[in-house]
């Protein structure tokens, strides 16, 4: 039964008609900037100037930032419908009324999406560094790889987590709307927190904008520091995201806030 | 008239409470369901029909009672694994192949590959399905859908069986098969509760009455016991179910 509403969901995601042209939009654009600033940095050479930036070193960050940016928005088409498209038209109680839990139903929904996702970064990471293939060695290569595929996939399963459980609206369209509200908040406070570190916010003195920051820095789990992570990858130079006491602050705030998300979510009527 | 065959309990429900905030939707329900027995469950609009069908399911929690289904508590998922409903309004996702959605549902409801392989032609057939069974459900139309669905009921050979307005959106022809349907799922020792508010449907095929009315059962009894006139006791016994 668990295997039959896994596949279910990943049917019943794979006929959304938007995640295919994202999909598609994703490839496209991993093919032209593997291409593209190849060509862009010979034809420049070609004219006889000096490269003020060095382009080809920079293809993986642009590529990877861009497949996870598209993975969270990813995250916020697919997350949001997972249960509310099952609300509308009470489709949901075909569900229920099987011999399983609600916990049952709502994970292997969580776990439908997680696969669908985990394909899309597979084959969009594999894409990007079959094109970087020549820039190294072959264990360099598996290593950044996968490291790249499970950091990558764990922001984005955290995303779908936070899409499914901070929806709670029965319309699609406003859970989309209101989502992407909330993470557009935490993603300009991700870069407010990268910015102004927590020692110079602390040192500065907690006024509104730096709180609301790092509260909303702290409800989204560690995205930063995962996304910091893949960077420095590609960028050693990166700079450190915080001390301890600040990345256990972190886990307190993120945690309660996945439980009451966790709570809700299962004491909802209608599911 | 059809007498009472059944004396096992295959479903109880106990000083059943529901409210919707200040609203009570069912306020001390008690019943005792049958095995092989076809129950009607009657009541106008808004008396709590749905809601004491949901509560059964336990598709919306209540605040107090007890219901029991082939003597599990319904807390217990497997409780629900002898039984199948069919929703009022009935909607599946429309990119499914009528073959594939019935086939999905057989799945879900434990139906083995043998049995399916073997029941989803007389399914199709005698739902008259077999010639839209590549149609999308999105293509069909609403006879087709619930037709459809009723198809996934019947391959699931569950011995309880739950409709909500069953009758609703079906022509006149629907309406006599669906009759003769719920009927031969009886000879075939089902137990059928009706949620309709269709008097005359319900009068015709149950052997027995459950009338709600304002949160309340008013009557609980064999369809004998009722007389001739099953409308004047239904509007003796019901105000207006606005309440």
């Amino acid at each position: 039964m668990i295997k039959g509403l896994v596949l279910n969901t990943i049917f019943k995601e794979y006929r959304n008609k938007t995640l295919i042209p994202i999909f598609f939009v994703t490839f496209a654009y991993i093919l032209g900037v593997s291409f593209g600033l190849e060509a862009m940095e010979e034809t420049i050479k070609a004219s006889g100037f000096e490269s003020f930036f060095n382009f080809k070193d920079q293809r993986l960050t642009f590529t990877l930032t861009f497949v996870q940016f598209w993975t969270i928005f990813i995250c916020i088409l697919m997350g949001t419908g997972l249960i509310s498209s099952d609300l509308n038209n009470n489709i949901v109680s075909a569900f229920l009324v099987l011999p399983i839990k609600r916990s049952t139903y709502l994970l292997s929904r969580i776990f439908g999406g997680s696969l669908i996702l985990g394909l899309f970064l597979l084959l969009s990471i594999s894409i990007v560094f079959i094109f970087n293939w020549a820039q190294l060695s072959t264990w360099e290569y598996f290593s950044k790889a996968l490291l790249c595929f499970l950091i990558l996939f764990f922001v984005s399963f955290t995303s779908l987590v936070i899409a499914v459980f901070t929806n709670f609206f029965t319309s699609e369209k406003l859970g989309i709307f209101f989502t992407s509200i909330i993470f557009f908040l935490i993603y300009c406070s991700n870069l407010y927190v990268s910015i102004k570190t927590s020692e110079q916010i602390l040192k500065e003195g907690l006024g509104l904008l730096s709180s609301l920051a790092l509260v909303s820095h702290s409800i989204f789990p560690r995205l930063g520091n995962m996304v910091w992570m893949g960077n420095s990858l590609f960028s050693p130079e990166s700079q450190s995201m915080g001390d301890m006491g600040y990345q256990i602050g972190h886990f307190v705030i993120t945690s309660s806030f996945w439980v009451w998300c966790a709570i809700k979510t299962f004491n909802r009527k209608d599911i | 008239m059809v007498d009472i065959v059944g004396t096992e309990s295959i479903l109880k429900v106990e000083n059943l409470y529901k409210n919707y905030g200040s609203f009570t939707a069912l306020k001390d329900v008690n019943l005792d369901f049958k095995s092989n027995v076809i129950t009607g469950l009657l009541g106008p609009n808004g008396a709590g029909k749905t809601t004491l069908v949901k509560s059964i399911l336990r598709l919306v929690n209540f605040q107090k009672g007890r219901i029991t289904i082939n003597g599990k508590d319904s807390l217990d998922p497997l409780s629900r694994s002898d039984l199948a409903y069919f929703p009022e309004k009935f909607f599946f996702f429309p990119f499914y192949k009528v073959e594939d959605y019935i086939k999905m549902m057989a799945n879900f409801y434990g139906v083995n590959k043998e049995n399916l392989k073997e029941g989803l032609e007389i399914v199709l057939e005698k739902f008259r399905l077999t010639e839209i069974r590549d149609k999308k459900l999105s293509k069909i139309s609403k006879g087709q859908m619930q037709r459809a669905g009723l198809a996934s009921i019947y391959i699931s050979d569950k011995s309880l069986l739950i409709f909500d307005e069953p009758f609703s959106g079906l022509d006149p022809l629907g309406i006599r098969e669906l009759k003769d349907l719920i009927k031969e799922l009886k000879s075939a020792g089902k137990t059928i509760i009706i949620c309709s508010h269709i008097l005359a449907e319900v009068e015709k095929i149950c052997d027995h009455i459950v009338i709600i009315d304002r949160a309340e059962i008013k009557f609980q009894g064999a369809l004998s016991e009722i007389g001739s006139d099953l409308e004047q006791f239904f509007l003796n016994n019901t105000t207006g179910g606005n309440g």
